[in-house]
C-alpha cells in the first residue's frame, strides 16, 4: 500500500498543482460559449453570440473594430520580430563564434548582463530613441524595439549552435570543393537549423504575447490583439463572454504555431547529431 | 604530384605556428610529419591544403605556386582526426559530396561512390547516417570521401588517433598498402613515432614550429641529428648521460658516472672535428646495452617492466637513469647491482649546448 502511495505521489502533486489551471481554462471555454455562467463554471446555455466578432465588427464606444484586421496586425508584428531576430542573431552569433576581434569578450559579457535586464525598464529610453529615429508610433518602430530586447537571448542560443559545429567540418567542406558561401549554405546552415527554429519560435511568441511595447509605442488606430483585449476590459460593463471568446481566439494561433514548430524542431534535432 | 615547401611560415598574431619549413616531397611518396602537440605539423598540413594562408614562404605543387589557390581548386583529399563527416547526410551523400560539387552526372557519381565504398569495405552502409556507424567505419567513410575525387595529394591529420589499439594496428597496415597501390603522394601528420616509422618513406620531425630532421626512418633512427630527434624516435627511448670528453693515450675517452669508456676512434675524430667538446651528452638505446659480469659500469636495478618478449629494466647510475632492454626473463630484482656493457658502435654523442649531434659527417 505504501509502495503504491509512493509511486502515485508525484502524480498526485502534479494533479493538485494543475487543478487551478484546469479550472481557469474551463472557465474560459465555458464563458466563451455562454452568455451567463453560474458559479463560474456551469453554463446556462450554449450560444455562439460571443463569437459574433468573427463575422461582424465589435461594437464598442464609437468605434467598430474588425478582429481580423487586429489579427493581421498581430501576425505582422510577431512575424516581423521573428524574422528580424533570426537575421540579426544569426549573423552576430556567427561572428562571435568564429571570428577573433577586439572587444569580443566585452560584447559577450554584455549579452549575459542584458539577458538579466528587464526590457520594460528601458521603455522610456526606447521611446526617445524611436522618436529621434522618426520611428515612433510606427509598426517597424515597435518591431525593432521589441526585437532588440530579445537579441541577447537569441545570440546566446545561436552562438551555442555555431560553437557546436567543429572547425574541421567547415574545413572538410572547403577541401571537398565548396566555396565559403557554399560551405555555409550546404553544411553550416542545416546544422544550425534547430537553433534558428528555436529562436524564431521564441521571438514570434514574444511578439505575439507582447502588450507593453505595443501599447506604449503604438497607440491609436493600429492595434494588436493584446491591446484590443485591454481596451475591452476598460469599459464599464465587462462582457465576460466576449472577453473569454476573444482570449481563446487570441490563444489559438500561437498554440497552433507552437505545435507545428515543435514537431519540426524535434525532427531536426534528432538528425543533427554530431559524427 | 611533387610537393615543395619553401621557408613556409605561419604566425598567429605573436604565436609561431610554423617557421621556415623547407621540405621536398616526391611524387607518390609517403611522408610523415612527426612531432609532439603544438610542434607545427598540423599547421603545415593546413597550409598545404590551402585552409591556412602562409604568413611567408611558398607551397609548390609540381612547379606551380599554389599559395593563392583556394582548397577547392587544389585537388587534395583530406582525412581529419575527427573524420569531419557531415552528420546530416547519409554515408552515400558524404562520399559523393565532392563529386556533387563538381557537378558530375548522377549515374557516374553513384558508380564512383559505390566503387570507392566497396574498396573501403563499407559498400553496404550507404544509407546510414554517420552517427549510426562505429569509429572504424566512420574513418573508412572519411577515407572514401577523400579518395572519390581521385586527388593528386592525400593529406592525413592523425586519422588513427581515435581508434582502439587493435584497429589502429590493422588500419596502419591497410593504409600503407592502399597508398602503395594507388601511388598517390601522401602527407601524414602524427605524434606517434611508431606510426611514422612503420608507414612513411621519409619522416619530417618537427618541434616548436621548426623542422628538426628529414629522412628515411632508418637514417633518423641510426643517425639522429639532434637530441630531440634521438629521444623522440625509438621506443623505449634513448638514455642520455652527461660525460667528460677526453683525448689521451692515443684514444678518445668518456669519463663520468663511474665510467671510463673508450669510444671508437672514428667517432672520436668526428666529435673532435665538430667540437671539440669538453663535455658531451652520450646517448645509447636500450637495445644496445647488455648485462655482463663486470661490464663498463655498474648500475643498480630501479624498476623492472615486463613487456612479454623483453623486459625493460631501468638502472640507476649514481643519479642518472639508464633503460636497458633484456630478453625475458630478467633474473634480477630491485636493488641488485649489475654490470652494464655498451655496444661501442652504437654510441651517440651530442653537444650539450646546441643539442646537436657531434657525429655529423658533413
Amino acid at each position: 500500500m505504501k509502495e503504491k502511495l509512493k509511486n502515485a505521489s508525484p502524480y498526485l502533486v502534479l494533479i493538485i498543482g494543475s487543478i487551478p489551471f484546469f479550472i481557469m481554462y474551463t472557465w474560459l471555454i465555458m464563458n466563451s460559449f455562454s452568455k451567463y455562467v453560474s458559479f463560474g463554471l456551469i453554463p446556462k446555455e450554449f450560444t455562439l453570440e460571443n463569437w459574433s466578432f468573427l463575422w461582424s465588427p465589435i461594437p464598442w464606444g464609437l468605434e467598430r473594430t474588425s478582429v481580423w484586421t487586429v489579427l493581421l496586425n498581430t501576425l505582422l508584428y510577431a512575424g516581423g520580430v521573428a524574422v528580424l531576430q533570426v537575421l540579426v542573431c544569426t549573423l552576430a552569433a556567427y561572428a562571435l563564434s568564429r571570428i577573433e576581434f577586439r572587444g569580443k569578450t566585452l560584447i559577450l559579457g554584455l549579452q549575459m548582463l542584458l539577458r538579466a535586464f528587464p526590457g520594460v525598464l528601458l521603455l522610456i529610453g526606447t521611446f526617445f530613441v524611436l522618436l529621434r529615429l522618426r520611428l515612433l508610433y510606427t509598426i517597424p518602430g515597435v518591431i525593432l524595439a521589441r526585437m532588440s530586447m530579445e537579441i541577447p537571448y537569441g545570440v546566446w542560443i545561436m552562438k551555442g549552435f555555431f560553437d557546436g559545429v567543429p572547425w574541421d567540418i567547415e574545413w572538410a567542406a572547403l577541401v571537398d570543393g565548396c566555396s565559403r558561401i557554399q560551405a555555409w549554405r550546404k553544411i553550416l546552415f542545416p546544422l544550425v537549423m534547430p537553433g534558428l527554429l528555436a529562436i524564431s519560435i521564441f521571438a514570434f511568441l514574444a511578439g505575439w504575447e507582447d502588450f507593453v511595447f505595443a501599447y506604449i509605442l503604438l497607440p491609436g488606430e493600429t492595434k494588436v490583439m493584446s491591446v484590443l483585449l485591454q481596451g475591452l476590459m476598460a469599459t464599464e460593463v465587462m462582457d465576460y463572454g466576449l472577453l473569454a471568446a476573444i482570449s481563446l481566439f487570441y490563444m489559438l494561433p500561437a498554440m497552433l504555431f507552437f505545435l507545428v514548430a515543435q514537431r519540426a524542431l524535434a525532427r531536426v534535432t534528432i538528425a543533427g547529431v554530431r559524427a | 604530384m611533387k610537393v615543395t615547401l619553401e621557408n613556409l611560415t605561419k604566425y598567429f598574431g605573436k604565436v609561431v605556428g610554423a617557421e621556415d619549413v623547407k621540405l621536398e616531397i616526391g611524387d607518390g611518396e609517403f611522408v610523415a610529419l612527426l612531432g609532439p602537440s603544438g610542434c607545427g605539423k598540423t599547421t603545415t598540413l593546413l597550409m598545404i591544403a590551402g585552409i591556412y594562408k602562409p604568413t611567408r614562404g611558398c607551397v609548390y605543387f609540381d612547379d606551380q605556386l599554389v599559395n593563392d589557390l583556394p582548397p577547392r581548386d587544389r585537388n587534395v583529399g583530406m582525412v581529419f582526426q575527427s573524420y569531419a563527416l557531415y552528420p546530416h547526410m547519409t554515408v552515400f551523400d558524404n562520399i559523393a559530396f565532392p563529386l556533387k560539387l563538381q557537378k558530375v552526372p548522377r549515374g557516374e557519381m553513384e558508380q564512383r561512390a559505390q566503387r570507392v565504398a566497396d574498396m573501403m569495405g563499407i559498400g553496404q552502409l550507404m544509407d546510414r547516417k554517420p552517427a549510426q556507424l562505429s569509429g572504424g567505419q566512420q574513418q573508412r567513410v572519411a577515407l572514401a570521401r577523400a579518395l572519390v575525387k581521385e586527388p593528386d595529394i592525400l593529406l592525413f591529420d592523425e586519422p588513427l588517433s581515435n581508434l582502439d589499439a587493435k584497429l589502429r594496428l590493422r588500419m596502419r597496415g591497410e593504409l600503407k598498402r592502399l597508398q602503395m597501390e594507388l601511388g598517390i603522394t601522401s602527407i601524414y601528420v602524427t605524434h606517434d613515432q611508431v606510426e611514422a616509422m612503420t608507414m612513411a618513406d621519409r619522416i619530417a620531425v618537427m618541434n616548436l614550429g621548426v623542422l628538426q630532421a628529414y629522412g628515411p626512418p632508418g637514417q633518423l633512427y641510426d643517425h639522429p641529428e639532434t637530441m630531440f630527434v634521438a629521444s623522440f624516435i625509438g621506443s623505449p627511448p634513448m638514455s642520455f648521460l652527461k660525460m667528460a670528453f677526453e683525448e689521451s693515450e692515443g684514444g678518445f675517452y668518456l669519463r663520468g658516472k663511474g665510467l671510463n669508456l673508450r669510444i671508437p676512434d672514428e667517432k672520436g675524430h668526428l666529435a673532435k672535428r665538430n667540437g671539440p667538446p669538453n663535455e658531451v651528452i652520450m646517448g645509447i638505446r636500450p637495445e644496445d646495452i647488455a648485462i655482463v659480469g663486470e661490464g663498463d659500469v655498474r648500475g643498480e636495478v630501479y624498476v623492472v617492466e615486463p613487456l612479454g618478449r623483453e623486459d625493460l629494466v631501468t638502472f640507476h647510475l649514481e643519479d642518472e637513469e639508464m633503460r636497458v632492454l633484456i630478453p625475458a626473463p630478467f633474473e634480477g630484482k630491485i636493488g641488485d647491482v649489475m654490470g652494464l656493457s655498451y655496444d661501442k658502435n652504437k654510441i651517440h654523442l651530442f653537444d650539450p649546448r646546441t643539442e646537436e649531434s657531434l657525429l655529423k659527417e658533413k
